[in-house]
């Protein structure tokens, strides 16, 4: 038998055996990524030359996520991840959750309207709502620490992950595919 | 409002607003009151905030060992491609250089045992040698507020609290957290550190303050005192925390009376660094003199 069917027929098997395999191994890719996303935020940078650049890859996640698959980001997550966030890098610990769960509830409650945008609009949306995001995040800091910090590079971090979105965007509709497939197949392999 | 529900047998009990429209409400107003309550708990009172950070340093620093040294290869492996079309110009620099510090090396060994001997001569109090803890550097978590850097070096390789950190050229920082396998450095351009100084070839004695900026500016600098251009800032070690003489920058600009200071190493692009443990008097570091 050709190897192909072989490996075809070996994964039809393991489908049959385990239906939930390929939708946990989905969510276990979208995990896996926004674990990431929260690392590439706290790992050296400065080797390629990008000095303290640092795009808000969590904040598009929250962005995206919320809009097109709520479910997978509950508000503890998000919490969490901000929470962890502050305590890693040294900012005033819940400053960062405080903003990501604001923009995630303000997502959800017009999450319908959303859903009906087209890709530059969406784009559009996102592109204000971060810069209000890291601006509220400066504003925040520079109370915490009774001095105004320096605005540039906030200004330049808002261009970078603005300018990064539909590469993030890109990614995170592959993985939703991903997931929607799995689910699809378990729902068919249940019904029959 | 209590009915019987036409369908099943049981009662069941309908609530004016469902259980998942109330959780739709209350969960992210819950969360959103737990991260202000963070805020102002680290703003009033940051011990136990303090506490949970170092744990969290320290179990997520081997993660960060382990995902930012192939990252760096790569990064590093970038620049050298980059480089690479300059390498026969840097190489004929480089032997210059090497001819030139030999010079130098050998002028510093006379010096040495020149200094050694005047200071036997003199009786003078010989300061103790520091020992280096080499370590480098996981994360670098600062982003546009804050300017540290992780080290997976903890208590358990002799790290505390207050130790210099010094990169190739000069000092970048000082300990400020220390865990059992990680510590935070606060890198010299931050808001918060302040370091005693000296301006080299004078007495003059000042405070260098990080701005949160690729420069830092000098502080209660005598009113006489006009450093030029490209002069060099070293540490005074007053206050028995810091070594004293390690180089920290060079004067770039002078305007309006603010002096700023550049540091010598790119703080931006720090791979190994070394923490200093720098073993001054025990009765400096605890303000109690023996009487004589």
């Amino acid at each position: 038998m050709n190897i192909f069917l072989q490996r075809k027929q070996h994964d039809a098997d393991a489908e049959r055996f385990f239906p939930a395999l390929p939708l946990f191994l989905s969510y276990l890719v979208f995990y896996a990524v926004l674990l990431l996303l929260f690392f590439l935020n706290i790992l050296p940078t400065g080797y390629a030359s990008f000095t303290g650049l640092q795009p808000a890859f969590l904040f598009a996640a929250v962005f995206y996520w919320s809009i097109f698959y709520p479910a997978l980001l509950p508000f503890w997550l998000v919490f969490s991840l901000g929470f962890g966030f502050d305590l890693l890098v040294g900012l005033p610990a819940g400053g960062t959750a405080l903003i990501l769960l604001s923009a995630q509830w303000l997502l959800r409650t017009q999450q319908r309207f959303l859903l009906g945008q087209g890709f530059w609009a969406l784009w559009l949306c996102f592109a204000l709502l971060c810069y209000v995001a890291l601006f509220a995040q400066w504003a925040l800091f520079s109370l915490f620490s009774w001095h105004v910090m320096p605005l540039l590079p906030v200004v330049v971090n808002s261009i970078l992950t603005i300018a990064l979105f539909p590469f993030t965007v890109v990614v995170f509709h592959r993985i939703r595919a991903l997931i929607l497939n799995a689910r699809n197949r378990q729902q068919e392999a249940g019904s029959l | 409002m209590v009915k019987k529900s036409k369908k099943n047998s049981g009662f069941s009990i309908a609530f004016p607003i469902s259980l998942q429209g109330l959780r739709n409400r209350f969960f992210p107003l819950l969360f959103i009151f737990m991260a202000v309550s963070g805020v102002v708990l680290h703003k009033s009172y940051d011990a136990p905030i303090m506490q949970i950070r170092i744990a969290l340093t320290d179990m997520t620093a081997p993660v960060f060992a382990a995902v930012s040294e192939p990252l760096q290869a790569a990064a590093g492996r970038i620049d050298t491609v980059a480089n690479m079309r300059d390498l026969r110009a840097e190489n004929m620099r480089l032997v210059e250089e090497n001819r030139r510090l030999q010079q130098w090396y050998d002028t510093a060994l006379r010096l040495e045992a020149e200094n050694r001997s005047l200071k036997t001569l003199m009786n003078f109090k010989i300061e103790p040698d520091y020992r280096f803890i080499t370590t480098r550097v996981v994360a670098d978590p600062g982003g546009s507020f804050i300017k540290s850097v992780l080290i997976p070096a903890g208590s358990r390789d002799g790290v505390r609290n207050g130790q210099a950190v010094i990169g190739e050229k000069g000092l970048v920082g000082r300990v400020v957290e220390t865990g059992r396998n990680a510590s935070r450095v606060l890198l010299v351009t931050d808001l918060n550190a302040h370091i005693p100084v000296l301006i080299e070839g004078t007495r003059h004695k000042a405070i260098l303050a990080g701005r949160n900026t690729g420069t830092m500016v000098l502080e209660h600098m005598p009113l006489d005192s006009r450093p030029g251009l490209g002069a060099r800032i070293v540490t005074s070690g007053d206050g028995g925390m810091l070594p004293p003489h390690i180089p920290v920058g060079t004067v770039v600009s002078r305007s309006g009376g603010t002096v700023h200071v550049r540091p010598l190493d790119d703080l931006d692009k720090l791979g190994y660094v070394r923490v200093v443990d720098f073993a001054a008097d025990s009765a400096l570091k605890t303000g109690k003199l023996d009487s004589p």
